[in-house]
């Protein structure tokens, strides 16, 4: 059992960690401040070839895995971009997987290019305000009219909306009361995002102010028919199929954040000196510290085993969903010890540490609560009955 | 025309060096290494040359451990065509490093080898004119700007009171100063093109050259501490404890 | 045993620089006994052995002077030091431009290592030098029966002047290798004292924001005091200034009386060049800038209200 990082991944890693350092934390507080999106970083990133990780060559990606995918996603966290540097790139790294597995030559062609390219931004519209967890019963409906279909509805918590220009999104193509079962009947679109009939209002929200969360309005959105992707009302089962990437990828940033978090204790713990010490020489300091650098690590070797095991075609459900839990609740313990340890100074914006905070409820509750993945791990591993 | 790059792989630029508490040397567990940021230009220079269509090929050279191949493929990531390590666990100084470089010049029959001024480990600014003085070549240290044409080399070089330029023949040694080039970053597809590109091992058995140190570090302690200064709350009492305590007004 | 030092000059005048080497070579000699020579390689350098021949402690002065040495090419002074490099068991050159581009093409002709840098001499064959950005400091001995040497100049007081009484013997010239030319150099025109050597320096860095504020907040500050002009790696890759303002690791290396640092934020690299100033001043902004640990005084303070108030209470 190699736990070591390959050849390829060492320079990954080294790589981004290059192109990260341009991009410092007063950088970072600044994007916080102001909420401007980090275009720059993104475009840096694209010009790299970076966006490209994990889709397919011929498409322009490097056709590497979620393992590497992943490495890159935490590297970029761990610099102490944090979520904010993340969120930027995550969904052009892995959120159009079903145009890749599911579309035709023509929508790989017209849609993978542009978007590995960084010309275009894609969002990600799947969360109703009434369907958040339970998506089936979302309500943002596609009527099929002639050669298009006619999407209106309402989504929330889409990221990017504001700087996006492509819009992945599932809808019911056909009623749930006429579905045969309660997964059918739901279509993915990938398509413009056209602000004529589309209202993109912003979401004040705790953290992670320079990628924006939205609620979008759609009224009368006209999707040409060659935006479907797959085959009308099997959307559902093209979402399942990123679902455990997706939870992947999360979960890596979070281990970043924790890291990140834990580096500035660290640094901190070692400096500050009270009553004629350094405080890291104190256990109640330096214990909290370790418990969060065990944890994180322990997060990481899940996140690893779920990448793995997702890049080696095998079932990855319970590992992706662990990791994700594990490293959210392992970066919430490695950023409120951050906070703790630089004692008032954890409470000025510019020690940081409380930005990582506030971010790291993000990967907490998105994209499934941590009640929902005990739930899953109950029944489909320990075999409990379902409690919903 | 063939360029060698010298790359060595050292402590990254932004990490704090720590002394042992032995005594012995620098902590250098777990601590992030990367290739000395001079030689990053020096690789640099020799990827435009290539580009430029002035170098043919740019094979780049380092020596020591087995992770150095780690250094040598961000190398090869960065558009170098070949790589050789020149692998060894022994301590290698400068005159070593230059004797190895000069029976790898030998072998290679280059028309312009590159290397950074100076490692920031070791801080010797030495290995660069030893190679050059043990191969009979000449040489343009601390180079600032690089041209090479019609069998020459046209260096400026940052001197302690500006800058002077001199004309070399070919084959010349030249090591790289901070303003010569910014490094490019090296782009994932690039990773991917490097993994194709060769990389030989040799020892220095094989090269006939004996690697015995000749300096022998006896200490390594930190410098003497500063005493904690004091922040003052104006400017009028920065001029009085200038003028009455540190008494240098 | 004897030593060897070469001295650092311009053909006309002799560089302070020598004066630290020689202090280092006097360093070495309470150890050996050895007699102290000085070595001139220029063209037409008559009056820079003369001024030589009065540095206190050395004995001889060598003079090679041809058209070939004026410019301190280095394969052609190799050749001529490698004539009579047998004869000592130290050759010290200072750690300037010109010491590091020729010391080492000496120590490897004589296949012998070299000494970068030193800043103490322990014994004959033990001595101190900076690594890892002067975060550490490293004693080495050698083995080697020739040290060849650079002093870095800050590390030794400089050697008084005397009556002299030195003797100058010309010696003989290697011939020119012909591998190099030297085609034309750009001096910094200062109308103030020279970095390495000023005993007070005012230090800019980003934070003064463009060349021009740069010379309006600094320029005065420097007058008042009598100063030379420094900067960080920061202010010079942004076109403040010249890159030979540069203090830091791979910069000047420099240890006046005082240092005043204007907003530098303090890289480990930067410290490297100046935390061997007796009187370190800093001001800038934030409070939490690296180079507060090595000051003596700090003012953290919006630089263009502090520098200007400062010009104005400064005797």
């Amino acid at each position: 059992m190699n736990f070591d990082l390959n050849e390829d991944q060492l320079s990954i890693q080294a790589s981004i960690e290059k192109v990260c350092e341009k991009f410092d934390d007063e950088y970072w507080l600044e994007r916080d401040r102001t909420g401007a999106f980090p275009h720059d970083f993104h475009r840096t990133l694209a010009d790299n070839g970076w966006l490209g990780i994990a889709m397919d060559p011929e498409y322009g990606g490097a056709g590497l895995g979620m393992t590497e995918a992943a490495l890159m996603m935490r590297t970029i966290s761990a610099s102490g971009a944090g979520l904010s540097g993340a969120s930027a790139v995550h969904m052009n790294i892995f959120g159009l997987n079903p145009v890749q597995v599911f579309g035709t030559d023509d929508q790989k062609k017209r849609f993978l290019p542009p978007l590995i390219e960084g010309k275009d931004k894609a969002c990600f519209a799947v969360t109703e305000p009434d369907a958040g967890l339970d998506t089936t019963h979302l309500k943002t409906q596609a009527v099929r009219d002639g050669n298009y279909y006619v999407i209106t509805g309402r989504k929330i918590w889409i990221s990017t909306a504001q700087v996006a220009n492509k819009m992945l999104i599932i809808a019911r193509t056909t009623p749930l009361e006429k579905a045969a079962k309660p997964t059918d009947g739901l279509s993915l679109f990938y398509t413009d995002l056209d602000r004529n009939h589309i209202e993109v209002r912003e979401i004040e929200k705790m953290g992670r102010k320079a990628v924006d969360s939205n609620m979008l309005f759609i009224d009368g959105l006209r999707v040409p028919i060659s935006d479907l992707i797959g085959e009308e009302g099997q959307g559902f089962k093209y979402l399942l199929h990123g679902l455990n990437p997706e939870r992947i990828l999360i979960a890596a940033e979070a281990i970043g954040l924790g890291q990140a978090a834990l580096r500035r204790a660290t640094q901190y713990a070692k400096e500050r000196v009270v009553f004629g010490r350094p405080i890291g020489k104190n256990q109640a300091i330096q214990h909290p510290l370790a418990q969060a650098w065990m944890q994180l690590e322990a997060a990481n070797l899940m996140v690893m085993k779920a990448a793995t095991l997702y890049d080696s075609n095998k079932s990855c459900g319970a590992e992706a969903n662990s990791a994700k839990y594990l490293a959210a609740e392992a970066a919430f313990q490695s950023c409120q010890t951050a906070i703790a340890t630089l004692g008032g100074m954890g409470y000025a914006k510019e020690y940081h540490v409380e930005r990582y905070m506030r971010e790291c409820m993000i990967p907490r509750l998105a994209p499934v609560s941590p009640q929902l993945i005990l739930c899953f791990i109950a029944e489909k591993v320990l075999g409990l009955p379902k409690s919903y | 025309m063939r360029v060698i790059v010298a790359v060595k792989r050292v402590i990254d630029y932004n990490v704090k060096a720590r002394v042992k508490s032995d005594g012995t040397g620098i902590d250098l567990a777990n601590v992030k290494m990367s290739m000395n940021p001079f030689d990053e230009i020096a690789v640099e220079e020799a990827v435009r040359l290539k580009e430029a269509g002035v170098a043919t090929e740019v094979v780049v050279v380092s020596a020591g451990v087995a992770q150095c191949q780690e250094t040598l493929r961000t190398a090869l990531a960065m558009g170098a065509d070949r790589a050789i390590l020149i692998e060894s666990n022994e301590e290698l100084q400068p005159l070593a490093v230059a004797k190895l470089l000069k029976a790898v010049v030998e072998r290679e029959q280059p028309q312009l080898i590159l290397l950074g001024k100076q490692a920031i480990d070791d801080d010797s600014n030495q290995t660069g004119q030893m190679l050059a003085a043990l191969a009979g070549l000449p040489q343009a240290t601390f180079a600032s700007k690089l041209v090479v044409s019609d069998g020459r080399a046209i260096v400026s070089r940052e001197v302690d009171g500006g800058a002077e330029t001199l004309s070399l023949t070919l084959p010349a040694v030249v090591t790289t100063d901070l303003r010569l080039n910014e490094p490019r970053y090296v782009t994932l597809p690039n990773i991917m093109k490097a993994k194709k590109k060769p990389m030989d091992t040799v020892k220095p058995e094989v090269l006939n050259v004996d690697v015995t140190p000749r300096l022998k570090t006896l200490k390594v302690q930190e410098p003497a501490k500063r005493s904690a200064g004091v922040i003052v709350p104006d400017v009028k009492t920065l001029v009085e404890k200038l003028k009455g305590e540190a008494k240098v007004l | 045993m004897t030593i060897l030092v070469l001295t650092e000059h311009d053909n006309a005048t002799l560089n302070g620089a020598t004066l630290n080497t020689v202090t280092a070579a006097a360093a070495i000699s309470i150890f050996t006994g050895s007699e102290i020579h000085l070595l001139v390689v220029g063209h037409n350098a008559q009056a820079v052995a003369e001024a030589a021949t009065k540095i206190a402690g050395v004995s001889r002065v060598l003079l090679a002077d041809a058209p070939h040495l004026s410019d301190g090419l280095a394969e052609n002074v190799e050749g001529t030091v490698l004539n009579l490099a047998k004869n000592y068991s130290h050759i010290l050159f200072p750690a300037t431009a010109y010491g590091k581009n020729v010391a080492p093409r000496i120590a490897a002709k004589l296949d012998v290592a070299q000494i970068s840098d030193i800043t103490a001499v322990d014994d004959s064959n033990t001595f101190a030098r900076p690594i890892y950005a002067g975060n550490a400091i490293a004693t080495v001995q050698s083995t080697d029966t020739i040290k060849v040497i650079t002093v870095r100049s800050t590390g030794f007081d400089a050697a008084a002047f005397d009556a002299g009484g030195a003797t100058i013997d010309r010696i003989d010239v290697a011939p020119d290798a012909k591998t190099s030319q030297f085609l034309s150099r750009e001096v910094t025109k200062l109308n103030r004292p020279e970095l390495t050597g000023a005993s007070v320096i005012v230090s800019g860095g980003r934070g003064l924001g463009s060349g021009e504020n740069y010379r309006k907040v600094l320029e005065p500050l420097a007058d008042k005091l009598g100063g030379a002009l420094g900067a960080s790696r920061a202010a010079v890759d942004a076109g403040f200034v010249p890159n030979d303002y540069q203090v830091g690791q791979t910069g000047k290396i420099v240890a006046p009386r005082l240092y005043v640092a204007v907003g530098i934020s303090g890289a480990i690299q930067h410290l490297a060049g100046m935390k061997d100033s007796k009187v370190i001043v800093a001001v800038n902004k934030d409070p939490e800038a690296p180079i507060f640990s090595v000051a003596d005084y700090g003012v953290v303070n919006d630089l263009f209200t502090t520098v200007p108030e400062l010009v104005s209470l400064l005797p």
